[in-house]
């Protein structure tokens, strides 16, 4: 059974991490927010080959996660649009992580936005 | 005696009709034609497809947890059968689909026309309708094409995790080619039953991977007057290539496709020009959507007109 799934062309394309691109348009590094503002998860990640998804996650000084969301779309192009309601009530140094899933063996890359949550 | 044999020697493509593809691929149709009536030339019929799957969805970070679906395809169908000249026959199939998932807390419902479907048969082997011939044949084979009438708006996340498609219509013209062989003696036969789907990449680039469905049947007729009653019992077995994603780059979907393997049991029942059909499948060995989806079970049920 394996051999007959075996049999189906794919593309075969040389990994190349570098390659991807992931541009985060908000939030912006340093940007404030404040307590109940939403803070806009948006951007764009692109690559010549396939990309199998993407997780954003924002964590706090401590690495709790206060928000995660994915994306699970197979494309060369993936718009990300994600938001959440800041709920931190004190100053905080906040970091948006935007990761996207290359593959299904594990292959990831990841960018890192810092921001912050002002009372 | 004459009018018994005539039954049983145009019982030879079946009402199932299995949407394999619910299962494996449900959406490119595949259509077994199986054990079907011969004793009159034409019919139309109105049949409900029953298909249920449990589903395991990973996300694609480790901090979530797993979750779990339950999918259930109901399919209500028209189609019917128009005999031209003594070998070549002609079938249609017209769905509706009402596709149902529940995913922890949330569901959803998918529901509209789907694919319809046009097949065109030869009779390639008949044995003559002769008391000399104590084991009778019929072999028939043929093609088609299916039409995508159906709504498809893309490929949703649960297609891209192995699940069959969920939407009423695949958004490709896909071609089935089907090879029907019935033998009798006396009032004992077997049906076997092979159908495959070659898929063609729809306008957004995706193709269904090709199906294979295959299916034996053993039967057994009895009639008293105008009544008849054929029990059966077999296996079928679906195959299902995987998907592509975008089939111009060649992005295969290796989440998705697979095989289900099923025993099968059910009952026909013809009464004058009605007949009636029951089947249940259930899977005794698989593997699909990367061991993330399970075939459940499987009921059709049906009732034909012939003229």
């Amino acid at each position: 059974m394996a051999g007959l799934l075996s049999c189906q062309k794919k593309e075969e394309v040389p990994l190349q991490p570098d390659e991807v691109k992931i541009v985060v348009t908000t939030p912006q590094e340093g940007q404030k927010y404040k307590w109940g503002d939403t803070v806009y998860i948006q951007g764009n990640i692109s690559y010549t080959g396939q990309l199998h998804g993407y997780i954003a996650r924002i964590t706090d000084e401590q690495g709790a996660i206060l928000y995660e969301g994915e994306g699970h779309t197979h494309g060369s192009n993936l718009p990300v649009n994600e938001q959440w309601v800041n709920a931190v009530n004190k100053a905080s140094q906040l970091r948006l992580e935007l990761t996207t899933v290359i593959d299904h063996n594990e292959n990831k890359k990841t960018v890192n936005v810092a921001f912050s949550s002002q009372p | 005696m004459k009018y018994i044999i005539a039954c049983v020697m145009l019982l030879s493509c079946s009402i199932m009709q299995s949407k394999a593809c619910d299962v494996c691929g449900a959406s490119s149709g595949n259509q077994n034609l199986g054990l079907l009536p011969q004793m009159y030339r034409h019919f139309v019929g109105v049949q409900y497809q029953y298909n249920e799957f449990s589903s395991r969805h990973v996300p694609l970070s480790e901090t979530r947890p797993v979750w779990y679906g339950r999918e259930h395809y109901q399919t209500v169908q028209l189609w019917g059968r128009y005999c031209i000249g003594k070998r070549w026959q002609l079938f249609g199939f017209l769905p509706y689909r009402y596709n149902t998932g529940s995913y922890n807390s949330s569901g959803m419902t998918i529901k509209g026309i789907g694919d319809a479907t046009a097949i065109v048969n030869y009779t390639l082997l008949q044995t003559a309708d002769s008391s000399d011939n104590i084991l009778r044949h019929r072999l028939q084979g043929g093609a088609g094409i299916k039409i995508p009438l159906g709504s498809h708006s893309g490929v949703s996340q649960a297609e891209r995790e192995g699940l069959p498609n969920m939407q009423p219509g695949t958004g490709s013209w896909d071609v089935p080619v089907n090879i029907n062989y019935t033998a009798r003696y006396r009032n004992s036969g077997l049906n076997a039953d092979l159908a495959y789907v070659m898929t063609t990449p729809n306008i957004l680039e995706y193709k269904y991977g090709n199906r294979l469905n295959m299916q034996v049947s053993l039967f057994y007729w009895l009639q008293r007057n105008k009544f008849s009653i054929l029990p059966q019992a077999g296996i079928r077995f679906e195959y299902a290539l995987h998907d592509y994603d975008n089939y111009q780059r060649k992005w295969l979907n290796e989440q998705t496709g697979g095989y289900i393997t099923s025993a099968v049991a059910g009952v026909q029942m013809y009464y004058g020009k009605t007949g009636l059909q029951l089947q249940y499948s259930r899977p005794i060995a698989q593997y699909f959507g990367s061991g993330n989806i399970t075939a459940l079970q499987k009921i059709d049920a049906g009732i034909i007109l012939l003229f």
